[in-house]
């Protein structure tokens, strides 16, 4: 009988240490994601589903802290010359390519370089003029002018670093990124997914998981289904109509992140009576943005009046209407004189979210005697259309990491033919955007930043509707995730509990 | 037989050229650029011009045709507007999973289907007569999205017999979508199965073996099945085209890399070569398939095969 109990109770103890080891055999982490992205490059797009790819392979100079403040990452300081036109950045020394080779000051610049020449990320290197290697760890940037936007530019994936000699040899980094990052790349699967494995040498440190599975499920509930049934371990963007079962299961734990990316009824002013700022305003007061809200991201989102996005310094609901009210909306009409039924509306939608907005908008306007039409188009449709100004309205969004650039793009004249589709073209709004962007102290920049916004508020070029949430998933035991009001995160800093 | 197959071969080559012909114009006429789309929206529109003349989008669009079709003989599908991979790698890579599952859903659909059609029609007006078409009318409705998300319900998330998605290299990760696709293809199978069965069995030649005393198995399956083949294959032969071509729903359900879904996804955002690229392979499997289909009717017929002699 003893036997027999000692006999039980050492195979308990094994099938116990067996189950310890497989506790900590949690080596692999499996993400997935609505989308495969096209190529893997940082200078190929600007997309932020390959934006989550480039963040794991490679670093810039500088990256966003969970605060939007840019923060040094390759670059171990940096300080700026008297004028503003000069900075300098000390890089960390000994921080290893995937290659295994060291990065140093003149990858930097051979990356940042060959980014220049990227239709797909101008904006985000624009904001400098020439680049040096003064020293083997010293890069010297030359700004026309104090531009505050540097930093935020050179966290983005368009500015990461990339081994010179690759870079010169013609490697594809499409197809096979070699960077600086946490995790290394293995192996696409085309259409399925991508594997990474940890970069030992990652100068952060090693990340907990060794293995990253990145899997490509377009359908959103397949992907809640997937984490459900323990196929992964974290999803990118959940659909609202699962949230609810993810909720109720104490196995799994829902991740909401206030976004900064605001989403809109753009105007075209220069059609019609688009023109007229009566017109625009009446539009914005005869839409009920709740119901807009509830209607087309089931609930998931901050009513904006704004016209630049809530959350960054500078932001204001100065200057513009900040309610739904039909009777207002009336007198804007009445003020511009004609008839609404004679305006010209017609949105371009581009998925179901942006056409649901849409029939709640067409609905409101019907009030005020506006007849909107909704116009469905595919992206590369919409893109090619509303890019040449041959819209009225569409139904968009952007996503910026800072204020200036937000405005930079949707407002600037320099922007007209390519996010800024309203097609605004006011000098005062363009120079004080430049001075903004010039301000040497946070306190200075605020204050351009408020008169800025409140003038293009009064001006109510387009109408802001709201300002999402973003929605993620992940199993009780991944630990440590923080996201950014972008939707940055870093997996590298992620842990596995029991 | 062989002299059939060599002109039937041949013949393929004008229907590839012609769908290529009609998919490039489809895509030059339709709205949307596809240098704007690769460039997204910070491009100025000087960059989208210059882009389109690299790519020699400014061209008429005959010449672009023409420069095609002569690098498509030299065996050049061209690259990936998007990924800028070459398109016989994006397509080949993703070919064996979509070839993988339009021939295991075709196993399961006739595996499903034949059984169901026949016995349907030996015991016409029977329980199990009227609860096959009734599964088969319920197979020809159902969703394929809905039917799909059900099954993963069920087997994968609450039984865990099964993978949720993906894992293409493992039969159990086949089944779910193989038998999601299959649903559908069973039923309308199974349907004419039924028809034809009935068609075949009211013969005089069915009651002359009855009379000459030939078992009802004998007769179902030696005299009946045979001759109510045809039709039954001939469907069996469309739908393994349109499984090939028609996956797309199954795959994004359960994201299967497949070419249905690199197929919609380029043709939204304008990638023209591999577009065509697809095109051409699901032409040239659809053709095929037809050649096959047209084969197995000699075997099935000994009349159609003496035709060929």
């Amino acid at each position: 009988m003893k036997k027999l109990l000692g006999l039980l109770l050492a195979v308990t103890m094994l099938f116990g240490m067996a189950s310890l080891a497989a506790a900590e055999a949690k080596d692999t982490l499996v993400v997935a994601a609505p989308d495969e992205s096209a190529n893997l490059s940082t200078t190929g797009h600007d997309a932020l589903q390959t934006a989550y790819l480039n963040v794991l392979s490679y670093n810039g100079l500088m990256k966003l802290d969970y605060s939007m403040n840019p923060v040094p990452d390759l670059a171990e300081s940096y300080e700026v010359s008297e004028d503003g036109c000069t900075w300098t950045f000390k890089l960390r020394e000994g921080v290893k390519f995937h290659d295994g080779t060291e990065c140093t000051a003149e990858d930097v610049v051979a990356s940042m370089i060959a980014a220049q020449s990227e239709p797909n990320v101008a904006n985000f290197t624009k904001d400098y003029t020439k680049v040096e290697a003064t020293d083997k760890y010293v890069v010297t940037i030359t700004t026309d002018g104090y531009n505050s936007n540097l930093l935020y530019s050179l966290a983005n994936h368009a500015n990461f670093v990339l081994p010179k000699a690759l870079l010169e040899s013609g490697h594809d980094f499409n197809a096979e990124p070699v960077g600086t990052g946490a995790y290394k790349f293995v192996k696409w699967n085309h259409g399925d997914s991508i594997e990474f494995v940890a970069n030992e040498d990652y100068y952060g440190g090693a990340p907990a998981f060794k293995n990253l599975i990145w899997r490509f499920i377009p359908e959103g509930t397949t992907r809640s289904l997937e984490l459900e049934g323990g196929g992964v371990d974290f999803v990118i963007d959940v659909d609202a109509a699962n949230m609810a079962g993810i909720e109720a299961n104490d196995a799994l734990k829902m991740i909401v992140v206030d976004s900064i990316s605001l989403q809109f009824l753009n105007l075209n002013d220069t059609k019609g009576a688009l023109q007229d700022i009566n017109v625009r305003k009446a539009i914005n007061c005869a839409i009920n943005k709740q119901a807009v809200v509830q209607i087309a991201e089931n609930g998931h989102a901050m009513v904006a009046y704004a016209q630049a996005p809530i959350g960054f310094s500078g932001a204001t609901d100065e200057g513009c209407d900040t309610e739904y009210n039909v009777d207002k909306a009336k007198e804007y009409l009445a003020a511009w004189g004609g008839d609404p039924a004679t305006i010209e509306l017609s949105i371009i939608c581009s998925n179901d979210a942006k056409v649901r907005a849409a029939q709640v908008i067409q609905s409101n306007l019907a009030d005020i005697g506006i007849n909107a039409q909704i116009e469905r188009m595919d992206l590369a449709t919409y893109l090619d259309v509303t890019a040449a100004g041959d819209h009225t309205a569409f139904i968009g969004g952007y996503t910026a990491s800072s204020m200036v650039q937000y405005l930079m793009m949707n407002f600037h004249s320099s922007a007209i033919g390519a996010a800024n589709k309203s097609r605004l073209n006011m000098p005062e709004v363009d120079a004080l955007i430049e001075k903004a962007a010039a301000a040497r102290t946070t306190e200075e920049m605020t204050e351009i930043l408020l008169q800025v916004n409140t003038l293009i508020n009064e001006q109510a070029p387009q109408v802001s509707l709201y300002q999402n949430q973003k929605l993620y998933a992940s199993k009780a035991g991944v630990e440590n995730v923080n996201v950014l009001p972008n939707g940055y995160f870093y997996v590298s800093e992620w842990t596995w509990a029991e | 037989m062989l002299k059939y197959i060599g002109k039937r071969l041949l013949a393929m080559i004008p229907v590839i050229l012609g769908v290529t012909l009609i998919v490039y114009l489809i895509m030059s006429l339709a709205p949307g650029d596809p240098a704007r789309t690769i460039l997204g929206e910070q491009a100025t529109e000087e960059q989208v011009a210059q882009l389109r003349s690299e790519m020699g989008l400014d061209q008429p669009i005959i010449v672009q045709y023409f420069r095609y079709i002569w690098n498509l003989l030299h065996g050049d599908l061209g690259r990936s507007y998007q990924s800028r991979i070459d398109v016989s790698t994006e397509i080949f890579s993703r070919f064996p999973n979509t070839i993988k599952l339009a021939l295991t859903a075709s196993l399961f659909s006739v595996i499903l289907a034949l059984p169901l059609g026949i016995i349907a029609a030996v015991r016409q007006n029977t329980f199990f007569d009227s609860f096959s078409m009734f599964v088969a009318i319920i197979g020809i409705s159902c969703p394929t999205f809905w039917f799909g998300l059900i099954l993963i319900l069920v087997f994968a998330v609450n039984l865990k017999w099964f993978p949720v998605s993906g894992q293409v290299d493992n039969f159990k990760g086949m089944v779910l979508p193989a038998l999601t696709l299959a649903f559908n293809s069973m039923a309308s199978m199974a349907r004419v199965t039924r028809s034809s069965m009935l068609e075949v069995i009211r013969q005089d030649y069915i009651r002359t073996a009855r009379a000459k005393g030939v078992s009802n198995r004998n007769v179902i399956l030696r005299h009946a099945v045979p001759n109510a083949m045809i039709p039954t294959v001939t469907v069996i032969g469309l739908r393994i085209g349109g499984l090939l071509a028609g996956a797309v729903i199954c795959e994004t359900v359960f994201s299967w890399p497949g070419i249905g879904r690199l197929l919609v996804q380029s043709i939204q955002s304008r990638n023209t070569p591999v577009v065509l690229g697809c095109i051409i392979i699901f032409s040239i499997c659809f053709s095929l398939v037809n050649l096959i289909v047209d084969i197995l009717y000699a075997f099935i017929d000994p009349r159609i095969k003496s035709q060929y002699q």
